[in-house]
């Protein structure tokens, strides 16, 4: 871009410098050891394939001073928005570089999920133990007891141990350093970069200006001499005993190194096998295979059967199928007669459990209002759904009840009431489950909704794959039963 | 498989319809949380994402779901999300980064009866300023309001174009009743479908400035991993994307932001009118109450009342042309909505004293009846 290149690295924005770190502040250094890790694998990796999302804070603005990709986001959400940007182009290698507040503690949920999920990124939490941008207020990671401008008497909150929760969290990856630790900063960067799932590398780091100098340790200087002296480095180190106080040694090292299959590895474990497609990506870049079950579709709407508009009120007991008999309607009707259907249910939290309805007016005319106020006719599976609905029927109205499970009182006038014992025909034919559709197969019998063949048409798309001969065997019952109601054979 | 469009016919709810829509228009990135009576949606595109190799993922909450979709689209997908008010108002922080970074994406609010938790499983339609002004800051997005199962399939086809072509998010303001009903819905041949996609750079890396506008005020825009190095961020930023803190480049900056919608406007409104041509009162409406003002115009007609409906299919940008022109010549507009007074508010502001404007309130839970409707439009006539 006609800008002359860092000789430290061609990985710094130097249109962009002067950077905004205060002297002594340890955010540069860490940026400089991630960039010279990045320099040493350049020829392994490609660098345009290297995206860096920060948060807000001072760590925040990494991302603009990378010469990669970069994304400075809103407070709290660089791992959600990190998260998005690699699943949409599993190519990228995704570093999330921010700091405490944002990652701990405004963005916990994030960081605790994207552990759990193992979510392929590499999160640089950058821990100088406040809230710097803003002026030095105590967070999530302030040690106990010491001072900050929201903690003058000293904090007597207990901070987070992110070592023990990271590792508690199922992260592959979990190191500590401090930003006195070049070295081995890079050395476990590019560890982290030769693996998948969640790597997480906090940085403990020097803020004098902000946290240091209220904590009598003024300068950038006083803080690093404060690492050196105050950390122990171990093999194998405990996450328990990671918890920061000012009286004991920061313990530093590698607290998880695991080879748990990262969230696009697991994803594409469960996945392929079941829909037949080997790559999931969000920007669209994958090849489908041919629809092999692609027939020739037709859009030709079926010429409308003439009818009159009828408004059908379906109810029944949670589990008698209610819903599925008026989808069944409302889709013979319009996908295959050709009128025009709107199907509705009763939504509720009562819905969940007791008497529930759905509704399908069909009509050969647009409908405008899909909703029923007065039902022509009223279908009704169970007596708890005929007392909560029976307000609901009109005066000369057509009901259709379940014989059995169904006793009508107090019926308006001139309403015509058809019944079927259709629990009991389910049974006979195999299962109950099927009561609402030998129901179907009365209804059918007995009225000119929808035409026979497009009832059976739509119940066989309904209805669960190798059922259908099943259902078809109980909407016939139903339909036998109905044509002898017909004829007056039954009563 | 190659499942990717659907054509047929179909009998599908408004939100199976949202997500065909959506996976026509070439989505393949979902992340929400759940939410009724927006849960459809998710569901079918956990199903449906898969078979046409794209990522469902179920986020932590609805303030990662929002920011996940401002970095998919920033790794070039189109991406879509969900949700209902509670979950509306916690996706505001980063439809506002979205606005500021010209992020294309959609959200599909379906509006439940509110405040707060309010009415989970019933209608409201009282979303329509929080989605213009929910988010802090002066910035313009774009809404569009389906009444139907078959206005979901399209017009999310719709939301995905003019996110890609504007640059902005798009909200699909359904609501409960939209989402719930099952109408037949035509799915056309793919070659038949218009997709639109964002203007990709014609410029190299050295020499392309991601923030810098054409004529139509909308920069093009390269993506991660192209080798352009962009920097995207949240603040005032300058052409070259850098942050700048100036006075001089925030004004620039926010006011191409609003400009590009507003000075677009001609280009983007769309509204549908039902018998206006000799209406003295026009109702004004919008998503489920559109069904409600049709039925009641149809009644009011033959009874020789002369009653028109001016529905809005594009909610925001507010076509104040329109109603302009209409104002001059009517006695009244009502708005029927099921809230207690939004669009009516931007109808006052635009009429001025042209003529009157009357709310019929509706404070959610159910649609206006249309009944009630016709007398109380008898009474003010
Ligand atoms: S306030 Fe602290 S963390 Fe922020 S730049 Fe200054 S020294 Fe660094």
């Amino acid at each position: 871009m006609g800008v002359k290149r860092h000789p430290m690295g061609e990985l710094i924005r130097e249109d962009r410098m002067p950077h905004i770190f205060c002297p002594g502040c340890g955010i540069g250094a860490t940026i400089s050891n991630i960039a010279e890790a990045l320099t040493e694998v350049k020829d392994e990796i490609d660098l345009n394939k290297v995206a860096v999302v920060s948060g807000i804070g001072c760590s925040g603005r990494a991302a603009g001073y990378f010469w990669l990709d970069g994304f400075h986001t809103t407070h709290g959400r660089p791992i959600a928005f990190a998260t998005g940007l690699k699943l949409s182009n599993p190519d990228l290698n995704v570093i999330v570089f921010s700091g405490d507040g944002d990652l701990t503690t405004i963005g916990g949920n994030h960081l605790i999920h994207g552990a759990r999920r193992n979510m392929d990124l590499i999160v640089i939490c950058i821990n100088n133990f406040n809230y710097g941008m803003t002026g030095g207020q105590m967070g999530a990671t302030t040690p106990s007891h010491t001072k900050t401008t929201t903690s003058i008497y000293g904090n007597y909150e207990t901070p987070f141990n992110l070592p023990a929760l990271l590792t508690a969290c199922g992260a592959n990856y979990v190191a500590r350093w401090t930003s006195a630790h070049s070295h081995y900063i890079k050395r476990s960067f590019l560890d982290a970069l030769k693996k998948e799932g969640f790597r997480f590398i906090e940085v403990i780091s020097a803020c004098p200006v902000n946290w240091g100098r209220r904590n009598k340790l003024r300068t950038g200087k006083d803080m690093v001499k404060f690492f050196l002296e105050h950390t122990v480095i171990k093999e194998n180190p405990d996450p328990k005993d990671a918890l920061i106080q000012m009286d004991t040694p920061i313990l530093c090292g590698v607290f998880a190194d695991r080879n748990a299959p990262g969230y696009m590895r697991a994803m594409r474990e469960c996945l392929s096998s079941k829909v037949g497609i080997s790559e999931f990506r969000g920007d669209g870049k994958v090849e489908l295979p041919e629809d092999k079950e692609k027939e020739k579709k037709t859009l030709e709407i079926p010429k409308p059967k003439q009818i009159k508009e009828v408004k059908i009120k379906l109810a029944g007991l949670g589990g008698q199928g209610i819903a599925l008999l008026g989808l069944i309607i409302g889709r013979a009707a319009c996908v295959f007669d050709g009128n025009e259907a709107a199907y509705t249910q009763e939504y509720g939290a009562e819905a969940r459990g007791g008497a529930s309805a759905s509704c399908v007016i069909i009509s050969s005319e647009k409908i405008d209002f899909p909703y029923v106020k007065k039902p022509d006719v009223m279908v009704i599976m169970a007596q708890g759904a005929f007392r909560k609905y029976r307000k609901d029927i009109q005066p000369n109205s057509v009901v259709f009840i379940d014989k059995d499970l169904v006793k009508p009182s107090n019926l308006p006038e001139g309403v015509k009431a058809y019944a079927v014992p259709a629990t009991r025909i389910a049974e006979q034919v195999g299962r109950t489950v099927v009561a609402n559709i030998v129901m179907l197969g009365f209804i059918s019998a007995l009225t000119d909704f929808f035409s026979l063949e497009a009832v059976k048409a739509a119940l066989k798309m309904s209805v669960p794959k190798g059922t259908e001969e099943f259902n078809l065997k109980a909407f016939a019952a139903g339909y036998e039963y109905g044509e002898k109601v017909k004829k007056g054979e039954i009563v | 498989m190659g499942k990717d469009v659907l054509t047929g016919i179909h009998f599908l709810s408004g939100n199976h319809a949202c997500v065909e829509g959506a996976i026509a228009a070439g989505c393949r990135f979902y992340a929400g949380y759940p939410i009724t009576p927006s849960n459809e949606i998710a569901e079918r595109m956990s199903a449906r994402l898969p078979q046409v190799g794209g990522i469902y993922i179920q986020m932590e909450d609805e303030l990662g779901s929002m920011a996940a979709l401002v970095g998919a689209s920033w790794a070039g997908a189109k991406p879509m999300t969900a949700t209902s008010g509670p979950g509306f108002s916690l996706m505001q922080e980063n439809l506002g980064l979205a606005a500021m970074t010209e992020t294309p994406c959609v959200v599909v609010n379906v509006q439940r009866g509110s405040p707060s938790t309010g009415l989970p499983t019933a209608v409201g339609q009282a979303d329509v300023m929080q989605a213009r002004w929910g988010s802090h800051g002066d910035y313009e997005i774009i809404a569009i309001a389906p009444s139907s199962p078959q206005e979901c399939f399209d017009f999310t086809i719709k939301a995905f174009n003019l996110a890609e072509t504007w640059r902005v998010p798009v909200v699909v303001l359904s609501d409960e009743c939209v989402a719930h009903v099952s109408e037949r819905v035509l799915i056309p041949p793919k070659e038949e479908i218009k997709v639109v996609n964002r203007k990709r750079p014609t410029l190299p890396p050295e020499k392309f400035l991601p923030f810098k506008a054409g004529k139509d005020l909308v920069p093009e825009m390269a993506v991660a991993g192209e080798g352009y190095r962009i920097h995207v961020t949240g603040l005032t930023h300058n052409e070259k994307g850098y942050p700048d803190l100036s006075a001089k480049t925030h004004n620039k900056l926010v006011r191409r932001l609003v400009d590009k919608i507003r000075k677009n406007a001609d280009k983007i409104w769309e509204y549908e009118e039902f018998m206006t041509e000799d209406a003295e009162v026009v109702l004004v409406t919008f998503g489920i109450s559109t069904r409600v003002c049709r039925t009641v115009v149809k009644w009011a007609r033959k009874e020789g009342l002369k009653i028109g409906m001016l529905r809005l299919i594009v909610v925001w940008p507010f076509p104040e042309k329109r109603i302009i022109e209409l104002a001059e010549r009517i006695k009244a507009f009502v708005c029927v909505e099921i809230n207690l007074g939004q669009t009516f508010f931007e109808v006052e502001r635009v009429v001025k004293d042209r003529c009157k404007v009357f709310l019929f309130p509706n404070a959610g839970g159910e649609v206006h009846d249309p009944e009630k409707v016709l007398a109380e439009l008898k009474q003010i006539i």
